[in-house]
């Protein structure tokens, strides 16, 4: 399953907050089986390599199970590039 | 080059920015006020369900009292989640009675080290891992 999602294909976005709390609501960019999805952006080559084992793992998942993680967490769906 | 804030989102390359996440419920989010006097909407982190409403109030943050999803988890499990660190636990199993036991099994895989590994390992053999298998023994 795809692992990356595209910046340019987001669409309109804005600050889930008044203050800037570094997660951003997305206007119209959706994924199947989510209502609303989110993006934050990373400050670090470590949150990189982290993030990208943790997305890794969601996909290596069946569909059972990824359904499970997915309803329990809002677990890192996509990597943007 | 899109800004997002004080990010940047990169899009002219491969390099990754950032991650996308489904947004949480709404009934995750209360109102907040600042120390400015300023009011925001924000979402709850867990430590403020676990503590007293004299205390929430005081910070003036909206928590769910209501019989609504947080608060039915805090009440159901709180002999579980609780303790010093509670919400800020990286250890599942402290988890276990609110995301079941398979939800608590998928959490811990993808949070061990060995994340590819054990994601592999929920999957059913193939012909060839069972070969490889057979031959190693």
């Amino acid at each position: 399953m795809a692992t990356t999602a595209r910046v340019s294909q987001l669409g309109r976005w804005t600050n889930l907050a008044a203050a800037p709390s570094g997660v951003y609501r997305l206007a119209s960019y959706r994924l199947p089986g989510f209502a609303e999805l989110a993006f934050s952006g990373f400050h670090s080559a470590a949150e990189v390599a982290n993030l990208t084992a943790l997305v890794e793992f969601r996909s290596l998942l069946d569909t059972h199970r990824r359904a499970v993680l997915d309803n329990a967490t809002v677990w890192p769906l996509r990597l943007l590039i | 080059m899109p800004r997002c804030g004080h990010y940047v989102c990169s899009s002219d390359t491969a390099r990754s920015a950032g991650f996308l996440m489904q947004l949480s419920p709404a009934e995750f989010f209360g109102q907040q006020l600042l120390p400015s006097g300023r009011t925001v909407r924000l979402p709850i982190k867990n430590h403020w369900l676990v503590v007293s409403p004299a205390k929430v109030d005081g910070a003036g943050i909206a928590v769910p009292r209501a019989d609504n999803l947080p608060t039915r988890l805090m009440r159901r499990y709180w002999p579980d989640t609780a303790g010093p660190h509670a919400g800020q636990s990286v250890d599942p199993a402290r988890m276990v009675r609110v995301l079941g036991l398979e939800g608590n099994s998928v959490m811990r895989d993808g949070v061990s080290a060995d994340r590819a590994s054990t994601a592999s390992r929920s999957r059913p053999p193939t012909r060839k891992s069972k070969t490889d298998a057979r031959e190693r023994d």
